[in-house]
């Protein structure tokens, strides 16, 4: 006689597909995943509490290190809340070099999720040739502030330094090749009979469960939502740019991936346009050495390269927040994992964890 | 320890009594030198204008007993609730044709340890079809359960798990309610005003 029972397995979290410290504990019926307890919390830091302590200026080195792999965005995020708090207007030209800087690292974290995520379905080609593009955009983004991954690279209120000398002619030429490099990987990827066998109908979010579950971003609109704050609610100048929303249909791993393969195209037709219409003039606006904003709380919300990035400030009136709260992509859109791997096998996990690109240090701040 | 950088004796006042004084355009005298930084005032956007909402209208008209207030802050429109009536009026903005706030954007607790309700937990809806916002908000005090509102949006779920980790707020009719972020065996709630940032038995732990 046969005996069957459940088996409980721990992924992580020291696993290399779990990109970073996240453990799942998966309850196994031989190999299909019958039930997913996601486990987080290794990467606490308390930044929230921290921030309470810290005033305006302090914060935005933290943001840089919630979402590591898309600091600029954060950065944005943050510095826009801040302003829109205060009520400050941002000069025009710090406004577009904030959309160029942004976008190109929508495409840089774009790279680093389509190189691990083939990395983790077995495509190693691939992540050499995303990593040496990110390279080129790094290496702009280390000319422009200094860093190259953490780079507290906004004011409120404007930017502390202007663009270097040459850095347009680099950016230009950026995008000049990229469409190209691009190509490559589709090459690579988009026919290719493994990749398809690994996404198509891997991991499932239909449009209702996703909204359901808070899902935002590129696996929102692979679900055929075509949701984008940078359309919905311009912020900052986005609605002097010209570009689509890609949306899915199959709401399937197949689909996310075509979504953010499209996605950096469009990046890149908005940085296109915006070194086109960069104006010149000033780069900071008109604020206060010591930030104190009026007794208040906003929420607002960027499109980050994962979806939804929202902070939540509640200002008393004093120099540092009273309460501050970053509503992470990551966070929310790892909770509809147990949902998307029910009833799939295992090794269809490491595709799901893929997909929803997060980043550990964004889920626990 | 202590962080904060003290300019020399600013008084307590506005942030544009303060603003950089080499603003003046033309080269006017000392006493119109100090009167730029005024014409500036006025031409900021004025924060906390009243918004035409239709989710607020709506609510005014079905729940007139439920709403305690209601702020303006930024274009944001906040409504203070009656907590018992918070899951009514949740789900009535879900499945309202005319608002359809499907989409729960964020929750979160706010800790006020002088008054006598001492949390806010605080939902910011969003309507991912119709694209209008609201934000609602109940007050609880000390070990008060909030209504938890996972049958309305699913998502509420770790939202109300880390409200409860990190703020030690309880959420009535939560299926799993259990740490989060920090360990089972965490002692205390780290947001509350009154837990040290440094944390509890961290004494000898020196900052260089």
């Amino acid at each position: 006689m046969f005996r069957t029972e459940m088996m409980d397995i721990n992924m992580g979290p020291q696993h290399p597909s779990t990109h970073g410290v996240l453990r799942l504990k998966l309850i196994l019926d031989g190999e299909i995943v019958t039930d997913t307890d996601v486990l987080i919390g290794y990467l606490h830091r308390g930044v929230e509490k921290l921030c309470e302590s810290k005033n305006y200026h302090m914060i935005e080195p933290y943001t840089d290190r919630l979402d590591y792999v898309a600091a600029m965005y954060e950065n944005l995020g943050y510095v826009e809340t801040v302003e829109k708090l205060m009520g400050v207007t941002v000069p025009e030209r710090a406004e577009y070099i904030r959309v160029i800087t942004a976008e190109l690292q929508r495409i840089a974290s774009h790279l680093v999720w389509l190189g691990t995520h083939a990395l983790d379905i077995g495509a190693m080609t691939v992540f050499f040739y995303c990593f040496r593009e990110r390279e080129i955009l790094l290496d702009l983004f280390e000319a422009f502030c200094g860093a190259r991954l953490t780079y507290n690279a906004y004011r409120i209120g404007g930017l502390p330094w202007d663009l270097p000398p040459g850095w347009t002619d680099r950016v230009r030429h950026f995008v000049k090749i990229f469409p190209g490099r691009q190509q490559e990987y589709d090459t690579l990827l988009t026919k290719n009979r493994i990749w398809l066998g690994r996404t198509k109908g891997v991991g499932i979010l239909k449009a209702e469960d996703a909204i359901d579950f808070g899902v935002s971003g590129p696996c929102l609109r692979a679900a055929g939502i075509s949701y984008d704050i940078r359309k919905a609610h311009p912020y900052s100048v986005y609605n002097r740019f010209q570009f689509d929303i890609p949306t899915g249909e199959n709401c399937d791993t197949y689909d996310r991936y075509l979504v953010r393969m499209e996605e950096m195209r469009q990046s890149l037709r908005i940085v296109q346009q915006a070194l086109d219409g960069l104006p010149g003039g000033e780069i900071m606006g008109k604020v206060p050495k010591r930030i104190k904003p009026p007794v208040g709380e906003v929420y607002h919300t960027v499109e980050g390269p994962r979806g939804e990035l929202g902070f939540y400030i509640v200002s008393q009136g004093d120099d540092k927040p009273y309460r501050m709260r970053f509503r992470s992509p990551s966070f929310v859109n790892l909770q509809a994992l147990p949902h998307m791997v029910k009833g799939s096998l295992v090794a269809d996990v490491v595709a799901v964890i893929g997909t929803l690109d997060i980043v550990l240090g964004d889920v626990d701040r | 320890m202590s962080d904060e950088v003290k300019p020399p004796s600013t008084p307590p006042g506005d942030a544009p009594g303060q603003a950089p004084p080499p603003v003046p355009p033309a080269g006017a005298a000392p006493p119109a030198a100090a009167a730029p930084p005024k014409p500036a005032a006025p031409a900021k956007i004025n924060l906390t204008a009243e918004v035409d909402s239709p989710a607020l209208r709506t609510l005014k008209e079905k729940f007139p007993q439920a709403i305690q207030a209601v702020s303006f802050y930024a274009g944001e429109v906040t409504v203070l609730l009656d907590k018992e009536s918070l899951l009514d009026v949740c789900r009535f903005l879900k499945e309202e044709p005319a608002l359809r706030l499907d989409y729960l954007s964020n929750l979160c607790g706010v800790d006020y340890p002088d008054r006598a309700k001492r949390f806010e937990v605080v939902y910011h809806l969003f309507s991912v079809s119709l694209r209008h916002r609201i934000n609602l908000k109940i007050q609880l005090a000390d070990q008060e359960p909030a209504p938890s509102v996972i049958s309305v949006w699913r998502t509420a779920n770790w939202h109300e798990r880390e409200a409860f980790d990190l703020l030690g707020i309880p959420f009535e009719g939560h299926p799993d309610l259990r740490r989060i972020l920090l360990t089972d065996e965490w002692q205390g709630h780290p947001l509350r005003k009154e837990y040290p940032t440094r944390g509890h038995d961290r004494d000898h732990m020196k900052l260089r």
